[in-house]
């Protein structure tokens, strides 16, 4: 087990390097002088030379690679050129507003899949499950910025049901504390305030968890069926445990488990899917942060926000490779075999 | 209030046991004198340093205080300045300030606060500071008088202080720490605006509250401001009609869904951008002007700005946005076929093939690009299109002839005086610089402007760009295609937002609330 946990850090570890180094010369590769973006319009020879130094820029190649890692390494992600603060001290302001909405989206997700899963499965072809795979089909293949702008029509404009955009109403104030904030409305101790966040988080979460939850909810389902053809599944139904019970004491753990990988890499899309949709409904995070900075050319914010993204798709994946070992007694056999 | 949720609110609040849970809306005003605005928004960072970037500059401009400022037909007017005098030579100004201006903590505003933004500008290196290149040094000579000492003669230098907001020292220097106060001034203020900073969530929203002390207090302005992050067009007007918005910036196609809606004014102004195909003169295939002229000659100005900007667009009338003063008299840039042809024959350019690139983030560009391939293709002139981004073109502007045939772009000036282009975009020092588009080089022009910018007198200094700008349209340097209009939605109980008489179209400080 532990040879699989160091294997598996050393792989996780040797990716993360990897996509930094992806990341510095993809930098190298955009076509125009950093230096001189960074310095702005009818910037000086002499400011350009000033932002040249500044950024390393002077430095042969490899140097600054180097640099560039030991500088990661530290934290140091860079600065940016539109809020001229140091990039990792963005990220880290506007981290938990997107992990906040990652987590509702990614909760609503799961939860809305293995409900639906249930419903389903015991029902198979029935109306309620055609209709739903359906349905399933058709909100996997909605483009998320259609379903946004549809769902703040809708909702927000026509109905005026929930808040267009933002994270909370403009005659209310919360002091930012965690950064995350339903956190810090509660340590505030201010109840309308969190309701009013939670508000404010519906529908961008509702339009990041629809395509999660209808992919997650199809291979549940198809995991649930075949389950329910096992000879186990038989042999609990002979000695008279409910159906009910077959289902939530034995078939949704087996048929979890090829979902808990799936749910993994949806974490991983999810987060990259905040870029459209924290963009649209106003809100802040490394998303609205990562597409101000492209349309910004602020290539230091770019890369950075890129490359924590990445970054935690990989963890994410490791966690779910771990989750794994202790869910399936087959993989962990299988490890402990290899070891 | 601006939403209801009767479905949600309410079961969530039984939930939860909240009250009021339902009531959050966004304060939209109301008449009566003293409501809030709230303006869907870029948002950006708060350090005046930046603010040649206008999501940047339009809460500058309401929590600092500049020393002049520019009204709409482009006259300097007196702020923190009460007069200034340029020395003959145009290598100094002298200003005096006002002695009743205060900073938003009560300190006093002294001549020292100029030198320490000046100096900090200059250090910081970004941003404003490319206005201020020829700042040298600038002098207390009493708490209400500051020297400003020139690197070279630039009688212009008054306009660029229009985008260099004070600051109050002694604060800032309690936060230099080792970036000059960049990371404290993203998200606090240090000015003495008619508004001071009340919360700022980075990236989503700006709160400004009226400081009821400020030296040009004005009766109608809200008391609170608030901008709201609102990066897409459909957001923005979804918020308007939702009462989450009062005012926000909208694509002519989203304003007219507020055409017939009768709590909403559609204010139309026309932008200090001009767009523009510009030639790389330098090119051996375009260093004949005939060749220039007939690629001019060759555009659909008027079906361009009729189906592409949506009728409320210019045709350009020279090389420079028409907002400007110190413009000659220049025709229209026409569409002439024949004219276009018979230039073509008369250089002697026959199969003629050339690169135009563009950028893919604007449609306009797009089709403007498009239109271009087009309408030369009817005269005999192949175009081949590359997609480009905005820094790769720059970087392409180091050589001549790495320089595209042809580039299409918006351009403006950050303050409004002929010579900020003049200088940065005609003149043969600016060539591999990434400013001057069309690498062009004409001596004459060199003199023209060098001398317009030593001349305090502003009807002499006048005739001067004039004269440059006769000479930069007869070179053809660049296809003057349009100047666009730019349009805000505005709530109706809401003045001075788009239609005030500031230069910018959107002032803060001029909004006034009905009532």
């Amino acid at each position: 087990m532990r040879r699989f946990l160091l294997g598996r850090t050393l792989s996780t570890a040797v990716t993360l390097v990897g996509l930094a180094t992806a990341v510095f010369f993809l930098m190298k590769l955009l076509p125009g002088d950093q230096a001189t973006m960074a310095a702005g319009r009818n910037a000086s020879p002499e400011q350009i030379a000033l932002f040249r130094e500044r950024l390393g820029l002077d430095e042969p190649l490899p140097v600054q690679y180097l640099s560039y890692l030991g500088r990661l390494l530290h934290g140091d992600f860079g600065q940016s050129a539109v809020t001229l603060q140091p990039v990792v001290t963005d990220l880290r302001n506007l981290m938990p507003s997107t992990v906040e909405l990652v987590v509702v989206a990614t909760v609503l997700s799961i939860a809305g899949a293995v409900l639906l899963a249930l419903v389903t499965a015991t029902r198979a072809q029935g109306r309620a499950d055609t209709a739903l795979r359906v349905a399933a089909v058709a909100a996997g293949g909605i483009p998320v910025f259609w379903l946004a702008f549809l769902l703040q029509w809708l909702v927000g404009t026509e109905l005026r049901w929930l808040p267009v955009a933002g994270q909370l109403s403009t005659d209310t104030v919360v002091p930012v504390r965690t950064g995350f904030v339903t956190a810090d409305a509660l340590l505030a101790g201010d109840p309308a305030a969190f309701g009013d966040a939670l508000l404010h988080l519906v529908l961008p979460a509702i339009v990041l968890a629809l395509p999660a939850a209808a992919g997650l909810f199809r291979t549940l389902r198809a995991s649930m069926l075949s389950a329910l053809e096992s000879d186990y599944v038989a042999v609990a139904r002979a000695k008279g445990v409910s159906m009910r019970g077959v289902v939530t004491g034995h078939v949704l753990r087996n048929a979890a488990i090829p979902s808990v990988s799936l749910a993994g890499l949806q974490i991983g899309w999810t987060f990259a899917g905040v870029v459209l949709v924290e963009s649209v409904f106003g809100r802040q995070g490394i998303g609205s942060y990562l597409t101000t900075a492209v349309t910004q050319k602020d290539t230091q914010a770019v890369f950075g926000a890129v490359l924590l993204i990445g970054a935690i798709t990989v963890l994410v994946n490791f966690a779910v490779d771990c989750a794994q070992l202790g869910l399936d007694p087959r993989v962990r056999r299988a490890q402990l075999a290899a070891a | 209030m601006p939403y209801r949720s009767p479905l949600i609110a309410l079961p969530l609040a039984a939930a939860l046991a909240i009250a009021g849970c339902a009531s959050g809306g966004s304060a939209t005003t109301t008449a009566g004198g003293t409501g809030d605005l709230v303006f869907g928004f870029a948002i950006g960072t708060l350090d005046p340093v930046l603010a040649d970037q206008t999501q940047n500059s339009v809460p500058d401009n309401a929590l600092y205080d500049t020393l002049v400022d520019y009204t709409r037909d482009g006259k300097l007017q007196p702020r923190l300045a009460t007069k200034w005098t340029v020395a003959p030579d145009a290598t100094s100004v002298t200003f005096t300030l006002r002695d009743d201006v205060t900073f938003a903590d009560g300190t006093p505003l002294r001549a020292a606060d100029v030198v320490y933004t000046l100096d900090r500008t200059r250090k910081v290196g970004t941003g404003v500071a490319s206005l201020i290149n020829d700042y040298k040094s600038a002098t207390a000579v009493s708490d209400t008088e500051v020297k400003i000492d020139l690197t070279r003669p630039n009688a212009v230098f008054v306009g660029a202080l229009s985008k260099v907001f004070i600051l109050n020292s002694a604060l800032v220097k309690q936060h230099e720490g080792t970036d000059s106060g960049q990371a404290w001034l993203a998200a606090n203020a240090a000015g003495s605006g008619a508004y001071a900073l009340e919360s700022l969530r980075q990236g989503t929203e700006i709160r400004m509250k009226l400081r009821p002390e400020h030296w040009a207090k004005q009766d109608g302005r809200p008391a609170r401001i608030v901008l709201s992050n609102v990066a897409d067009g459909a957001t923005a007007r979804n918020g308007l009609l939702a009462g989450q918005y009062d005012a926000a910036i909208q694509s002519k196609d989203d304003a007219a869904t507020f055409a017939n809606n009768p709590g909403f004014r559609v204010v139309q102004r026309a932008s200090s951008a001009q767009n523009y195909f510009f030639i790389n003169t330098k090119s051996p295939k375009l260093s004949d002007v005939r060749v220039r002229q007939a690629l001019a000659y060759a555009f659909d100005y008027q079906g361009f700005v009729t189906n592409v900007e949506g009728g409320s667009a210019k045709v350009a009338t020279g090389p420079l946005p028409a907002t400007l003063s110190c413009r000659p008299e220049l025709p229209a840039s026409a569409q002439d076929p024949a004219r276009a042809k018979q230039l073509l024959a008369e250089a002697g350019a026959t199969g003629l093939s050339l690169v135009a690139e563009y950028q893919t983030w604007n449609p306009a560009h797009i089709q403007a690009a498009t239109l271009l391939k087009s309408n030369l293709a009817d005269i005999g002139v192949t175009l081949d299109l590359k997609q480009i981004t905005y820094p790769a073109y720059i970087a392409q502007l180091a050589k001549p002839e790495t320089t595209p045939d042809l580039f299409y772009m918006s351009d403006f000036p950050l303050y409004p005086d002929a010579g900020t282009i003049l200088a940065r975009t005609y003149t043969s020092e600016m060539i591999g610089r990434g400013s001057n588009f069309g690498n062009y080089g004409d001596p004459e022009v060199d003199g023209l402007v060098a001398n317009a910018l030593a001349t305090p007198d502003e009807a002499a200094r006048c005739a001067l760009y004039e004269q440059a700008q006769t000479k930069i349209a007869a070179a053809q340097v660049s296809i003057n295609v349009s100047n666009p209009t730019d349009t805000l939605v505005v709530r109706d109980g809401f003045t001075g937002l788009g239609d005030s008489n500031s230069h910018d179209m959107i002032n803060l400080l001029d909004v006034r609330v009905a009532g």
